[in-house]
């Protein structure tokens, strides 16, 4: 039988809470952006097929794209995403992607927050491995209700073909096992919302758990980040202190999976939450 | 600012400016259209000296531009909410535009600030509400009061989903609200 003296049981406790406090400093919080479809007609007639065939496959409310945003302990934000004929990459490095995300598409995403014990960390961990995955039109396939039986049968290896929603769920599932309950291949951007969206009672429990009381002039500093971000201008978010920044989106977060919120409050908190994220990363 | 020849001549059909200033495009009585046309968001409109957001109204812009989510995006990054709603969200017509367009949700514009905008302008706040989603949940946030300066009556919210429960429900209005409501 193994027994432990009184101060092995004390460093053990101890190494345990500390390793805990690193994982806060990781950060727990990941979101999957989900695109909404556009309003505008379609620029080019593949484009306008392609989003009628997205939208007519996929069960309401319509997600046209998919894509992980993760709030890193320090404040960083990192964009993983795979879009149509491009290589799976982290996307704030990308040139257009500021005009794109905070200009184009402005007002069209949605973020549904995720939060587990060192999720961020690790999601990125399994993004970096991701990196360069091909996009496949084609796995659409498997996320339709006929052949979804397929999906498992599908491989899902680190780096292998998909489209949006199947290598966010591969990062998601890799990063947290049992979050999701199906194969990769069998998610499309839509379903994938609809299963996390679920989820939402757990993330929202874990963030009240794990809040820590901050002091009256940080939450005031957070609530300044939050409104820069929300109503300022690009000046007021580049002058927000980066740490308030990831609070207010921390706070952001809990308001975007509250039980007790209804369909419209829910969704209200979800699109200021993208929207935020968006202004933090790409501003 | 250096613009492209291909945005001047879309600016200035004859003979460009070398040179082009806010102060020349209003000058030469540029209209939005064109400026759109030359892809100048209010940004750029801000970089070539306009120095206020309202100085587009001035030029022409009004609620149906800011409706586009991406120059509604454009607008908030260079001159902040407020001033943007300010400058744009003015009367009835306004809040007809803007409900239930990309712009409510980055500008964070309320149904009860939309229909503020709606006082004695039945037709306009029924079209307001009509444009949320989903419509039951429309008056969330809504006052009693603002419901009842719009001139929204009984008939028109039940035409539109809406019954004494919700209004009651959403905006807190009491039995003699309800009454003057027509409910």
């Amino acid at each position: 039988m193994l027994t432990l003296s009184e101060s092995q049981l004390r460093s053990a406790v101890e190494q345990v809470a500390g390793g805990e406090a690193a994982a806060d400093d990781s950060g727990s919080l990941v979101c999957l952006l989900c695109l909404e479809p556009s309003t505008t007609p379609a620029e080019t007639t593949l484009e306008g097929a392609l989003n009628c065939l997205i939208e007519a496959c996929q069960p309401s409310p319509v997600v046209m794209h998919v894509e992980l945003a993760i709030v890193g302990g320090d404040g960083k934000i990192s964009h993983f995403a795979t879009y149509l004929a491009q290589r799976a990459e982290f996307r704030e490095e990308q040139a257009d992607s500021k005009s794109f995300y905070t200009r184009q598409t402005a007002g069209r995403w949605r973020a549904i927050p995720i939060a587990r014990s060192r999720l961020a960390s690790m999601v990125q961990k399994e993004s970096t491995k991701e990196v360069g995955a091909p996009y496949s039109l084609a796995r659409y396939i498997t996320s339709v209700p006929p052949f979804r039986a397929l999906a498992a049968a599908l491989p899902s290896r680190p780096g292998s073909a998909g489209h949006c929603a199947t290598i966010a769920a591969r990062i998601l599932k890799r990063a947290f096992p049992g979050l999701l309950t199906n194969s990769s291949g069998w998610y499309s951007p839509s379903t994938l919302a609809i299963e996390l969206n679920q989820l939402l009672p757990r993330t929202h429990h874990f963030l009240s758990e794990t809040r820590s009381m901050k002091a009256t002039g940080e939450e005031e500093e957070a609530n300044e980040a939050l409104q820069a971000l929300l109503i300022g201008n690009d000046a007021d978010v580049v002058r927000a202190n980066p740490v308030a920044k990831r609070q207010s989106i921390e706070n952001l977060a809990m308001r975007a999976c509250d039980p007790d919120a209804d369909e419209v409050g829910l969704a209200v908190a979800q699109r200021q939450l993208a929207n935020s994220l968006l202004r933090a990363s790409f501003t | 600012m250096m613009l492209s020849s291909r945005q001047k001549l879309l600016l200035f059909s004859n003979n460009p400016p070398d040179e082009i200033t806010f102060d020349i495009i209003v000058a030469n009585g540029v209209e939005p259209a064109a400026i759109r046309a030359a892809k100048l968001p209010l940004s750029m409109l801000k970089e070539m000296g306009m120095e206020h957001v309202m100085l587009s109204r001035q030029l022409g812009f009004d609620a149906m531009d800011l409706a586009d989510g991406p120059f509604a995006a454009d607008a908030l990054a260079a001159f902040g909410r407020d001033a943007v709603v300010d400058a744009f969200l003015g009367e009835a017509g306004d809040a007809v535009c803007l409900a239930g367009s990309a712009a409510a949700t980055i500008l964070k514009i309320s149904v009860e600030e939309l229909l503020q905008r709606c006082v004695a302008a039945p037709e306009e706040a029924a079209a307001v509400l009509q444009q949320q989603i989903p419509r039951a949940l429309a008056l969330t946030g809504v006052g009693a009061l603002t419901l009842l300066d719009t001139g929204l009556r009984a008939t028109a919210l039940i035409r539109l989903g809406i019954d004494r429960v919700i209004v009651e429900k959403l905006t807190g209005a009491s039995g003699t609200r309800l009454e003057l409501l027509g409910f």
